[in-house]
Order: structure tokens, then C-alpha cells, then sequence
């Protein structure tokens, strides 16, 4: 059970570095960042004595309630659907050919990816100690994680789709 | 699990009691709106697939008209939503530096928030506008 709440947790710490960089990429070529240049912008930016760049970077980066985390945490709750539906499809193809999900699968696995995601990051906030410990990584150890969330996800994906023709 | 200490001098009890509340309502308004957060994106994600699903079963077992198109709207979903909150935020930021200066930080998440639950919405249709156009076409 540690081991899967470690391996959750270092999903969701991996969306949300990923979601990040993403938006810092963003902040490259935002055209809504040209708002920010206009005169009266500018000057009550000077008055309030803020880098509004740094408001906005500040919005996203926020661990305890930033846009970034809300992301990553509704991206692991799908992340862990899926897994479920590609892999009850999978078992369900080769018991009967000719069957398919109904709603109950859906509501099942919905009911599933929540208590997970619930008991082994959200609860308590539990995913703010990991935050914490993960941020210590190394370079090259941030980077095999981040690869290693990457491809899961994509993994997932692809085992969805293969689900969906799969039959026996 | 993140703590807060709220301090206070108790010379007016009932004013005092009065900020509490208000400051431990901020605090579980800002739970429930990260909670609120994590539930769209989530459900967006999860009703992105099922749709593909749908689609596939609706074409009788083949990647299909239906599939692609709900294919393309999940995509363009995903990609809306995230262009969407990002033009919000920066959007949102920019009104909320009118609001005495403290609303930069809640002006930024509901902008993002807003414009990503738009921008999803419109990428969905655009994303299915594009297979509808190439089948049009054909």
C-alpha cells in the first residue's frame, strides 16, 4: 500500500512540475500577457509595487491550492479511470466477446480512481509532504520520474485505445 | 495537510468572532474551490473518453465517424481548456489588481479557471468542427 501511495504521489508531483513548465512555456507566447503592457496596467502595477508576471507564475506555482495542483489532480483521477477501464475491458473481451462497459463499470470505476486519489494523496493533504521530500531530488532524478509519469500516462492511453478493438 | 494560526485580541467578543468565522470560511472556500477545480478537470477528462467510447461502440466496433469526432472534440477539449486558463489567468490578474490589490492571486485562479472551463468548451466544437468539415468535404 506505501508503494502505491509513494507511486501516486509521484504521478501527481510529475503533472504538476509538467503543467507548470507548461505554463511557464505559455508565458512565452500568451498573447493575454500584452494586457499587461498597456499604460494603465502598467501604472497600477508600479503603484501596487508588484511583478505581475510573478502574481501569475505565483497562481499556477501555489501547492496548497494553485491552478497547477487542481490540474494535476484532476488529470490523476482520469489517469486512474482509465487505467481501470482499459484493464476491465481487456478481461471482460476475453471472457465474452461480444460484451461491453455499461454505466455501473463507469460509476465503479469513477467510485475507484476517487477513494484512491482521495486516501492516497488528498486526504489531509497528504500530497504536501511528498511535495516536499520530492522537491530534494536531483536533476537526473526529477528527470526519471518525470519520464516515467510520462510514459505510464501515455502507456495508459494506448492501452485504452487497444482496449476499445481488443477482442479475443 | 496545510496549518494556519489565526491570532486575535479579544476586546470585542462579538467582533472577534465575527472575524474568525470570516476567516475560516475564506480558508474552507479555498478547499472547496481546489476540490471544485480537481472535479472539472477530472470529470472533463474522464467524459473526453467515454464519449470515445460511445462514438466507438456507435460504429459498430470501428474507429469511425462518430469516434473521430469525439476524438477530436477530447482533444481540442484538453488543449481549449488549457489555453483558456491560461489567457484567463493572465486576464483575471489584470482585473484583480483593481480590486485594492489583493485580488491579483484569486483574480489569477478564477480567471484561469473561467477562461480554462471556456476555452475547453470551445475547443471541444472545434475540434469536432474539423472532422465535421472533413467529412463534408469527402
Amino acid at each position: 500500500m506505501k508503494r502505491l501511495e509513494i507511486s501516486l504521489n509521484i504521478l501527481h508531483y510529475s503533472i504538476y512540475k509538467t503543467h507548470y513548465n507548461l505554463h511557464l512555456f505559455a508565458n512565452k507566447i500568451n498573447p493575454f500577457n500584452l494586457i499587461h503592457k498597456l499604460p494603465f496596467q502598467k501604472r497600477r502595477y508600479e503603484e501596487l509595487g508588484i511583478d505581475i508576471n510573478k502574481e501569475i507564475n505565483r497562481a499556477f506555482a501555489d501547492k496548497d491550492s494553485g491552478l497547477s495542483v487542481m490540474v494535476a489532480g484532476g488529470v490523476l483521477f482520469g489517469v486512474i479511470f482509465f487505467f481501470l477501464f482499459a484493464i476491465t475491458n481487456f478481461l471482460i473481451n476475453a471472457i465474452n466477446d461480444a460484451a461491453s462497459l455499461s454505466a455501473g463499470y463507469f460509476i465503479t470505476f469513477g467510485l475507484v480512481s476517487l477513494i484512491a486519489c482521495y486516501l492516497f494523496v488528498f486526504k489531509k493533504d497528504k500530497y504536501l509532504v511528498y511535495f516536499k521530500e520530492f522537491e530534494s531530488w536531483t536533476k537526473s532524478e526529477s528527470r526519471k520520474y518525470a519520464w516515467i509519469s510520462f510514459i505510464f500516462i501515455v502507456a495508459v492511453l494506448i492501452m485504452f485505445c487497444v482496449s476499445l478493438g481488443w477482442h479475443r | 495537510m496545510a496549518k494556519f494560526l489565526i491570532v486575535e485580541a479579544r476586546f470585542y467578543a462579538h467582533l472577534n468572532d465575527m472575524l474568525i468565522a470570516g476567516a475560516r470560511g475564506a480558508l474552507e472556500a479555498a478547499g472547496t474551490y481546489k476540490s471544485l477545480g480537481r472535479a472539472t478537470v477530472g470529470v472533463a477528462v474522464i467524459i473526453g473518453g467515454l464519449q470515445v467510447y460511445g462514438g466507438y461502440q456507435q460504429d459498430g466496433g470501428h474507429f469511425g465517424y462518430h469516434a473521430q469526432t469525439a476524438a477530436a472534440g477530447a482533444t481540442g477539449g484538453l488543449i481549449g481548456g488549457w489555453v483558456g486558463a491560461e489567457g484567463g489567468a493572465a486576464a483575471g490578474a489584470a482585473i484583480g489588481v483593481w480590486f485594492g490589490g489583493v485580488g491579483v492571486l484569486p483574480g489569477a485562479v478564477i480567471g484561469g479557471f473561467v477562461g480554462g472551463f471556456f476555452g475547453s468548451q470551445a475547443g471541444s466544437s472545434i475540434g469536432s468542427g474539423v472532422v465535421n468539415y472533413y467529412y463534408d468535404q469527402k
